[in-house]
C-alpha cells in the first residue's frame, strides 16, 4: 500500500497544474482562515464594546419612571463563537443583536450585509467555503484523472500483470488523495485552533471542532470516491474529466441552489410587515392592551385583583394597579408572540425539510448544515440565542412592573435612578452545549457519511471490475 | 469560405443533438427563473399598490372627519379624537408613504433589494426617522440567504459561462485531437479565419438565443412593471453579449494553446471558479480586513448615547425649551394634551437635530462603500456584469442608499413642519391636510456609471481578443 501511495504522490507531483491547483488552494484557505480570525477579532471586540456601552446606558439613563426605563429597553449581543472563524454561517445574514423592551418581542437586526455591499451579493471566503466549493473541485479533478490515466498510458496493465490485486490499486490511489484531502485540512484546522484560542476564552478544541474535522474528511471523500468511480469507468480521459467536473457542479453548486429556491417557491418568506400586523390583530382580539381602553382580558383581572383584596375599586388596592396591568399585557401577550414566531419558524423548518431533500442528490447542503451546526452559527443557534433573550426579556420586564405595582398607588408615579438600574440582572448568553450542537448536526452528518460509505463500497465492487484496456 | 465554415458549425455544431439538448434546458432553465423572479417583483408591486390604496383611502377617510369637524356636526370625545390635532397628524393621520417605484428591469436583477426597504413611512414615529435603522421587509430563512436567489442575472453570470465553457472547451482542440486541422490546411482554408468564424458563429449562436429568451420574457406581457425599459434593455442587453463575448473569448484563447481538450476544460472551470467565487470571496474578505466597517453595530451605539443623554436632563431640556420658545407654551388650554407628549416631542425633535449629523456621516461612507465596491468589480468581469445588471434593475445598493437620503429628508422635513405645530396645539384644517400625498421615488440609472463599467467590460474583451489575435497569428497547424 505505501507504495502505491507513494507512486500517486509521485504522478500528481508530476504534473505541474496540479502541483499549481494545489498550492493555490492551500494558500487560498490560509487566506480565508486569517481573514476570518482578522474578522472575528475585530468584530469581537466592536461587539464587547458596544454591549458594554449599552449597558451603561441602561444605567445610566437618568430618573424616570419604570415603565418609561421599559420602553428605553436595553440592546442584546450574540458573541461570535470561536468556531465562527471556520464557518460564519449565518451571522452576517441573519443579525446578532435584539433589542428588548416592554409589550413587544422585536427581530434580530444589525445585519453585516446591510454595511458591505460585496458580502451582500458574493458572499465571502471563509475556510467553510473554501472547502465545500473549491477542495471538492480540486479532488474530483485528480480523482477523475488517476485509473483512466494509467490506463491510458498502459500503467494500469503493467501493475495488474504483476499481481497487485485491482482493488487495492484503486483503494491505494483512493488512499493518497484521503491524505491529502485529510493533511489540507488537518493544517488548516490546527492552524486555525491555535489562532482561535489566542482570541476567545471558549475553547476551540472541543468535541463539535473534532467534529467538524471529521465532517470536512468525510464530505471531501465523497468527491474522491465519485472522482474514482468516474476514472475506472470512463472511456477516455475526457470523458472522466468532463464527468468529474459535472458531477462537481451538480452536486456543489446546481443541487443546493435549485433546492433553496424550490423552498422559497413552496413555502415563500413572510412579509415583515404582514406578521407584525397579525400578531396585531391577535393580540387586539385574544390579548390585553395595557395602553388602550380596558377591554374583557383587563376586566376579568380587575375582578379578581379586587376579589384578592377585597376591594370595590381599584383605586382601593394598595398597590398601583398600572403594573398589575402592564404585567398581565405581558403574560397574556407573550403566548400570542410565542405562537407568530413559532408559526415563523415553522416555515423555515418547512423549508429546510425541503433542504434536506436534497441528500438524495448531493451531500454539500447536509455538509453545510452540519458544518454551521457544529460551529454554532446555524439557524437553530440564533434560535437558542432569540429564545435566552426572550427569557431574560420576560423577567427584564416584569422586575420593572412589579417595581411600578408595588411603589406607588393608582394613578401615582414610580421613580427609579442610576442606582436601581443597576440591580437589573446582566444579560450572560449562554452558547449550547456540544450535545445540543450535536442534535442538530446528527441528520446532515449522518447523510454525509451514507454518501461516502456507498460510494467507498462502490469504488470496492467497482475495483474488482476494472477495464484494463479502454474499449 | 465564409459561408463554408458557417454552414459546417450550423450542421456539425449546433444541430447536434447534446447542443440543441443543452441550448434547450438553457432557453428553459433561464424562462423558469425569469418566470420566478417576475412573479416576485409582481407580489412587491402588488403590496405597495395596495398599501398606497389602503393609505389613500385612510386619508380620504381622514378628511371627512376634518370636515364634519370644522363644520361642527361631529365632536371629539377628548384631545385624542381631534383629527385637527398637529400631533396627532404628525403622527398618524398625516402618514404619508415614500415608496421606491421598481423599473422596468426589475424582474432581472433583485440586487440589493432583500436588504433595503424600498417602502419609507413619512410621519413623526421615531421609528421611521432613519429609514437606513427599519428592519427588513421580508422575513427570510437566513439559510436561504446564504445561498442566494437566483434571478435572470444571475443565471447568465453564472450559467451562461459554464455552457460557453460546455461546448467550447474543445472548440479547437477537438479538430486538432482528431487530425482534422493539417486536412483543413492542405484543402487551402485559412486557419486563422476559421477560428474567427468559428468562435463567432458559436457567440453568435448563443448570445442570440439568450438575448432572445429574455427579451421575449419580458415582452411577453407578463412582466412585472410598466414600459420595456428602453434604454435600460438596450444597455442589458449590450452587457449580456459583451459578458458573453468574454467567455467566448477566453474558451478561444485557451485552446489557441494546444493543449489537450481535458486540459483546457480543467483551465477553464479552474478559471470559471476563480471569477465566480474565488475573486469576488477574496475582494470581500480582503476588502473588509482593510477597512472594516462598523457600520449599524456602531450606529445603534451613538443613537443611543443620544436618547440617553437627553433622558438624562429630560426635564430641564423641556423646561430650557420652553424659555428659549416662549411662543411654543400652550395658550389654549382647550387644546392642551398631556404632559408627556411634550415631552416626547421636545425629546425628538431634540435627538432628531443631534442625530442627523450622525447619520448623514453613516450615509455617506456607506455611499463611499458602495462607490469603493464598483470600482473594486473592476477586477473581474462577472463583478462587473453583477454590478451593471443591479444598476439596469434599479436595485443597486447606490440606488438604495440615494433612496433612503430622500426619504431621511422628507421625514426630517415633516418633523420640521409638524412638531412646532403639535408643540404650539395648532389644529390643522383641510387647507394643510389635502395637500398631503404619497411620493413615489423612480430610481435613475446612473449613466455615468454605466458608462464606465461598460467601458471596462470592453476593456476586458478588447484585451481577451488581443490575446486571442496575437495567439492567432502565431498558430500553426502543426
Amino acid at each position: 500500500m505505501k507504495t502505491i501511495l507513494q507512486y500517486e504522490w509521485l504522478q500528481i507531483k508530476r504534473n505541474r497544474v496540479s502541483m499549481l491547483l494545489l498550492a493555490i488552494t492551500a494558500l487560498l484557505l490560509m487566506v480565508s482562515l486569517v481573514t476570518s480570525w482578522n474578522y472575528y477579532q475585530w468584530y469581537s471586540k466592536l461587539q464587547q464594546e458596544v454591549a458594554g456601552n449599552a449597558r451603561h446606558h441602561w444605567e445610566t439613563q437618568g430618573e424616570k419612571n419604570s415603565h418609561s426605563a421599559a420602553h428605553f429597553g436595553i440592546y442584546l449581543f450574540k458573541p461570535l463563537p470561536a468556531l465562527a472563524i471556520w464557518d460564519s454561517g449565518i451571522e452576517k445574514h441573519y443579525g446578532v443583536s435584539l433589542y428588548i423592551e416592554a409589550h413587544t418581542r422585536n427581530q434580530l437586526q444589525l445585519k453585516a450585509i446591510e454595511d458591505n455591499p460585496l458580502l451582500a451579493r458574493w458572499g465571502e471566503l471563509t475556510p467553510a467555503s473554501m472547502l465545500l466549493i473549491v477542495l471538492p473541485l480540486l479532488l474530483v479533478w485528480l480523482a477523475g484523472n488517476t485509473v483512466v490515466n494509467d490506463r491510458a498510458n498502459g500503467t494500469l496493465k503493467m501493475l495488474l500483470m504483476q499481481g497487485l490485486p485491482a482493488r487495492k490499486l484503486v483503494w491505494g490511489k483512493a488512499m493518497a488523495l484521503w491524505c491529502i484531502s485529510g493533511m489540507i485540512i488537518g493544517i488548516i484546522w490546527l492552524v486555525g485552533g491555535v489562532l482561535a484560542s489566542v482570541l476567545s476564552e471558549e475553547s476551540f478544541f472541543n468535541a463539535s471542532s473534532f467534529l467538524l474535522l471529521f465532517l470536512y474528511l468525510l464530505y471531501t471523500g465523497v468527491f474522491i470516491h465519485a472522482g474514482i468511480i468516474v476514472s475506472m469507468k470512463a472511456k477516455g480521459a475526457r470523458g472522466a474529466m468532463v464527468s468529474a467536473l459535472s458531477i462537481w457542479l451538480v452536486m456543489v453548486w446546481l443541487v443546493p441552489r435549485f433546492f433553496v429556491q424550490w423552498s422559497e417557491a413552496m413555502y415563500p418568506p413572510v412579509n415583515a410587515e404582514a406578521f407584525l400586523a397579525k400578531i396585531r390583530e391577535d393580540v387586539a382580539q385574544n390579548g390585553l392592551n395595557s395602553h388602550g381602553a380596558a377591554g374583557t382580558k383587563e376586566k376579568e383581572l380587575e375582578k379578581q385583583w379586587l376579589q384578592k383584596y377585597g376591594a370595590d375599586s381599584v383605586q382601593q388596592l394598595p398597590l398601583n394597579w398600572l403594573g398589575v396591568v402592564l404585567q398581565a399585557d405581558e403574560e397574556i401577550n407573550n403566548p400570542i408572540y410565542d405562537k407568530h414566531y413559532d408559526s415563523l419558524y415553522h416555515i423555515f423548518r418547512q423549508q429546510i425539510a425541503m433542504h434536506r431533500w436534497s441528500s438524495w442528490f448531493s451531500p454539500t447542503l447536509p455538509a453545510k448544515y452540519a458544518s454551521m451546526a457544529f460551529a454554532g452559527t446555524d439557524l437553530f443557534n440564533s434560535i437558542d440565542f432569540y429564545q435566552q433573550t426572550e427569557l431574560y426579556r420576560k423577567d427584564f420586564i416584569k422586575r420593572l412592573n412589579e417595581r411600578l405595582r408595588d411603589n406607588s398607588r393608582y394613578g401615582g408615579r414610580d421613580t427609579a435612578s442610576t442606582g436601581y438600574w443597576k440591580t437589573a440582572p446582566v444579560f450572560r448568553y449562554t452558547p449550547p452545549s456540544d450535545m445540543y450542537k450535536w442534535s442538530q448536526a446528527k441528520a446532515p452528518f449522518v447523510t454525509v457519511m451514507i454518501w461516502v460509505l456507498i460510494l467507498a463500497a462502490a469504488t470496492h465492487v467497482l475495483a474488482g471490475r476494472i477495464k484494463v484496456i479502454e474499449n | 469560405m465564409r459561408n463554408e465554415i458557417i454552414q459546417f458549425e450550423w450542421r456539425h455544431w449546433l444541430l447536434r443533438p447534446v447542443t440543441l439538448l443543452l441550448i434547450l434546458a438553457w432557453v428553459l432553465v433561464l424562462t423558469a427563473i425569469y418566470g420566478v423572479s417576475n412573479a416576485s417583483a409582481k407580489d412587491n408591486r402588488l403590496r405597495q399598490t395596495d398599501l398606497l390604496s389602503a393609505q389613500q383611502m385612510k386619508r380620504t377617510a381622514h378628511l371627512a372627519q376634518v370636515d364634519s369637524f370644522v363644520a361642527g356636526l361631529k365632536k371629539p370625545g377628548g384631545i385624542w379624537d381631534d383629527p385637527t390635532n398637529a400631533y396627532l397628524i404628525g403622527l398618524d393621520y398625516g402618514r404619508q408613504y415614500f415608496v421606491k417605484q421598481p423599473l422596468p428591469l426589475t424582474a432581472f436583477s433583485y440586487g440589493h433589494s432583500h436588504i433595503h426597504p424600498a417602502i419609507a413611512t413619512i410621519n413623526t414615529a421615531a421609528d421611521n426617522w432613519f429609514i437606513a435603522l427599519k428592519k427588513s421587509e421580508t422575513l427570510v430563512n437566513p439559510h436561504n440567504s446564504i445561498f442566494g436567489n437566483i434571478d435572470p442575472a444571475g443565471a447568465v453570470l453564472f450559467l451562461l459561462p459554464l455552457l460557453v465553457i460546455v461546448l467550447n472547451f474543445n472548440i479547437i482542440s477537438a479538430e486538432r485531437e482528431a487530425g482534422r486541422l493539417p486536412i483543413l490546411a492542405v484543402q487551402g482554408v485559412s486557419i486563422r479565419q476559421w477560428i474567427w468564424y468559428k468562435a463567432g458563429f458559436r457567440f453568435l449562436a448563443l448570445t442570440l438565443i439568450t438575448i432572445l429568451t429574455l427579451l421575449l420574457n419580458h415582452w411577453s406581457g407578463s412582466s412585472a412593471t410598466m414600459g420595456a425599459g428602453g434604454m435600460a434593455m438596450t444597455g442589458f442587453v449590450v452587457a449580456v453579449a459583451l459578458y458573453s463575448a468574454c467567455w467566448h473569448a477566453l474558451s478561444a484563447w485557451i485552446n489557441l494553446y494546444k493543449k489537450s481538450s481535458d486540459f483546457n476544460a480543467g483551465l477553464l472551470f479552474a478559471i470559471w471558479i476563480s471569477q465566480l467565487m474565488v475573486i469576488p470571496g477574496l475582494t470581500t474578505v480582503i476588502g473588509t480586513a482593510l477597512r472594516p466597517t462598523e457600520g449599524k453595530v456602531k450606529l445603534i451605539d451613538e443613537v443611543r448615547e443620544t436618547l440617553t443623554e437627553f433622558d438624562r436632563k429630560n426635564s430641564q431640556l423641556l423646561d430650557q425649551f420652553y424659555t428659549d420658545h416662549p411662543h411654543f407654551a400652550a395658550k389654549d388650554s382647550v387644546n392642551v394634551m398631556p404632559l408627556f407628549v411634550y415631552k416626547y416631542v421636545v425629546k425628538y425633535m431634540h435627538t432628531l437635530e443631534k442625530l442627523t449629523p450622525v447619520m448623514n456621516h453613516y450615509k455617506k461612507d456607506a455611499l463611499e462603500q458602495a462607490h469603493t465596491a464598483e470600482f473594486t468589480s473592476v477586477i473581474s468581469p462577472a463583478m462587473i456584469f453583477q454590478e451593471l445588471s443591479d444598476e439596469f434593475a434599479g436595485n443597486s445598493q447606490t440606488q438604495f442608499l440615494l433612496f433612503q437620503q430622500q426619504a431621511d429628508s422628507m421625514v426630517r422635513n415633516w418633523n420640521d413642519y409638524i412638531n412646532p405645530k403639535a408643540l404650539a396645539n395648532q389644529q390643522l384644517g383641510r387647507e394643510e391636510l389635502s395637500v398631503l400625498a404619497d411620493k413615489i421615488y423612480e430610481p435613475k440609472v446612473a449613466v455615468a456609471k454605466i458608462g464606465w463599467l461598460t467601458g471596462a467590460l470592453f476593456g476586458w474583451l478588447g484585451l481577451l481578443l488581443l490575446l486571442v489575435s496575437r495567439e492567432v497569428r502565431n498558430f500553426t497547424v502543426i
